[in-house]
């Protein structure tokens, strides 16, 4: 038996010998999975629907393709692929989920080969190689030059089934109607245009991005916590803080119902000015540094301490060890554009919020080495090899951090921004409901 | 009609075109049709001694030193996303002006971040790799190497290297462990 590699290709030979008849059999743990089987085209499309096989279409016209018990598996399939007519190209693998989350709640799962009664390969995919995806493609046999070959794939899509057989070309049954939005929401939208139209397009495109993800009805407290250190000054002049927590602002309307969002300020000390919202955000960056001016120091620390503190007050932002349930988790935007002098104390908050509905999401504006922030690690240090750190950090009950870096705030374009706000976040929330952190 | 390569395949490009002076490599892939993040993919250049190793950094072409010292190889610039139709990267070799010390120019392909992305070739539809003639960009041999790549995240796609006063191409499709640091200094490139 083999284990195959995500991305790993080999010839169908290597895994049965023989030839003829041979089985797939596919299972998963943690979550609820739908697995299927497509047939395609040369030119990767479902032109003969009948081709999709999995529970409510157990076999292929030629019989090439067919459900079938694996002891063990959630799913089997016996495939003869002599009898695959000669246009069908590929026979694709997926899995999709039926339900919240995202398929980064998943402990794991596998498509294994098997050869007769000997299983001769097989691919093992876990949580941690998702985002956002709620349906994958596992792995396909296609055609080359004669011969079969496999690929073990695990690449797919947010937006779910629909999307994966949009992919394929398959038509998709027209999608019943949006649950209406609830008053609240529709209210706001009207505020958005009565009191800050300048925002109405950001509040679009954050809600094009969050319906890409799964989550146009999530709720969640959003939080803007910026960097006044000296070295920001350039860029709260330029007005680029200032457009920039309007993006995130825009985002707020989209998680909230009250249209607007708090604002933690972080030097050497910390500072909570009046919340950011549609009443008060022309100008209200300017307003805020009037009173705070810039500050010699940068404590990510102490900022996460009191963003802890404010939100969950029981511990006063000190230590917690186990799981704290909420009905609303927070999202913070934390910007930053240089290192912390208070590592150990940000590590502790890091994991000590772990136990806690709330997501942090970090963004390092470093010096423009490249466009697109891009670095070379081995040849040139990383502006933010802590925050990188932060990342990955052991210790946590859950993930509950992402990092990205950006020469300016302004670098990418509205609907670029939301993606990367949105990377990780959705996988997080799975976890947190794992982990008894939200409902 | 340009010549399709199989991996170890070699061309006498001399021979294709007799009047080439310079040769432009194209790199090629198709962006990311599936949800994630994006494939960026670098392509470099290596100028090597007949020992397999640069004579000093600055033979070591890349998105941070688009150009060698003695002007022989020049990169183009780097594309993030595979995006737009054509060669994604581009790669200009002024064979005249290459040093004669310089035995062959290697050209790799690594995936941006690969770990922490967890992407490898196998992922990575329609790779490629191609010569053109700069003087009407007739395209001389082309390697696909889809096939040829799997678990890998670094590859050497194929060199240009002397054969008596000739240049010949040879597709080479090799994976490396390793990202583009290992990679350089594999071929003896220090910082």
């Amino acid at each position: 038996m083999s284990a195959l590699a995500k991305g790993q290709r080999l010839k169908l030979a290597d895994l049965v010998p023989g030839g003829g008849q041979f089985r797939v059999g596919l299972a998963a743990r943690g979550l609820s999975l739908d697995f299927a089987c497509f047939g395609l085209d040369a030119d990767g499309k479902l032109s003969d629907e009948r081709y999709m096989v999995f529970f409510n279409q157990p076999v292929s016209p030629c019989g090439g393709v067919e459900l079938c018990a694996t002891p063990g598996d959630a799913v089997g399939f016996t495939l003869q692929l002599e009898r695959l007519p000669a246009s069908l190209d590929r026979l694709v693998f997926t899995a999709s989920l039926d339900g919240d989350g995202s398929l980064a709640g998943l402990e794991t799962g596998y498509l294994r080969i098997i050869d007769g009664e000997a299983e001769t390969g097989r691919y093992t995919f876990a949580g941690k190689d998702f985002n956002a995806e709620r349906a994958v493609m596992l792995g396909e046999f296609y055609r080359k030059e004669g011969n079969w070959r496999f690929a073990a794939n695990g690449q797919g899509f947010n937006g779910g089934l629909d999307a994966l057989v949009r992919h394929f070309g398959g038509a998709v049954a027209e999608p019943s109607p949006l649950p209406s939005a609830p008053p609240a929401r529709i209210s706001l939208d009207k505020r958005v245009e009565k009191e800050a139209p300048h925002l109405v397009n950001l509040v679009k495109q954050a809600a094009v991005c969050l319906e890409k993800v799964g989550l146009s009805a999530h709720r969640a407290k959003v939080c803007l916590c910026l960097d006044i250190s000296g070295s920001m000054g350039e860029l709260y002049r330029k007005g680029l803080v200032q457009s920039f927590a309007e993006r995130i602002l825009a985002l707020g309307c989209r998680f909230d119902d009250d249209g607007e969002i708090d604002v933690f300020l972080f030097g050497e000390k910390v500072h909570q000015p009046p919340p950011l919202g549609l009443g008060n955000c022309r100008g209200y960056i300017d307003d805020v540094l009037h009173q705070y001016p810039l500050e010699g120091d940068t404590r990510y620390g102490r900022a996460m301490e009191a963003i802890r503190k404010f939100y969950f007050p029981d511990t006063a932002g000190g230590e917690r060890k186990y799981p704290f349930k909420s009905d609303l988790p927070v999202y913070v935007m934390f910007v930053t554009d240089g290192s912390t002098n208070d590592k150990s104390v940000t590590e502790k908050q890091l994991r000590w919020s772990s136990h806690e509905p709330i997501f942090w999401q970090f963004m390092g504006i470093g010096k423009g080495r490249k466009s697109k922030s891009k670095k070379l690690f081995s040849f040139a240090d990383s502006d933010f090899p802590f925050l990188e750190s932060l990342d990955e950090l052991s210790g946590r009950l859950v993930d509950n951090a992402n990092f990205f870096a950006v020469s300016s705030p302004d670098e990418h374009p509205d609907s670029g921004l939301y993606d990367l706000l949105m990377t990780e976040y959705p996988g997080w929330i799975g976890l947190a409901r794992k982990n008894g952190l939200l409902p | 009609m340009a010549i399709s390569l199989q991996k170890g395949g070699n061309v006498n490009l001399s021979k294709e075109a007799p009047s080439l002076k310079t040769v432009i490599i194209g790199l090629g892939w198709d962006p990311r049709v599936t949800d994630g993040a994006g494939f960026d993919l670098d392509g470099s250049a290596f100028l090597l001694k007949a020992d397999g190793k640069v004579r000093s950094d600055s033979d070591f072409i890349f998105y941070n030193n688009l150009k060698s010292s003695d002007g022989s190889v020049t990169h183009q610039g780097d594309n993030l996303t595979g995006g737009g139709d054509g060669d994604d990267e581009q790669l200009s070799i002024e064979l005249g002006k290459v040093p004669a010390e310089v035995d062959k120019v290697a050209f790799t392909v690594t995936i941006h971040e690969a770990d922490a992305r967890k992407q490898n070739f196998g992922q990575v539809a329609k790779a490629y790799i191609r010569c053109l003639d700069a003087n009407g960009n007739k395209e001389l041999a082309r390697y696909d190497l889809t096939e040829d790549g799997s678990v890998e995240t670094a590859m050497i796609f194929g060199e240009l290297y002397r054969n008596g006063a000739d240049w010949k191409f040879r597709a080479i499709g090799q994976g490396f462990k390793g990202g583009l640091g290992p990679l350089a200094r594999s071929y003896g490139v220090i910082a």
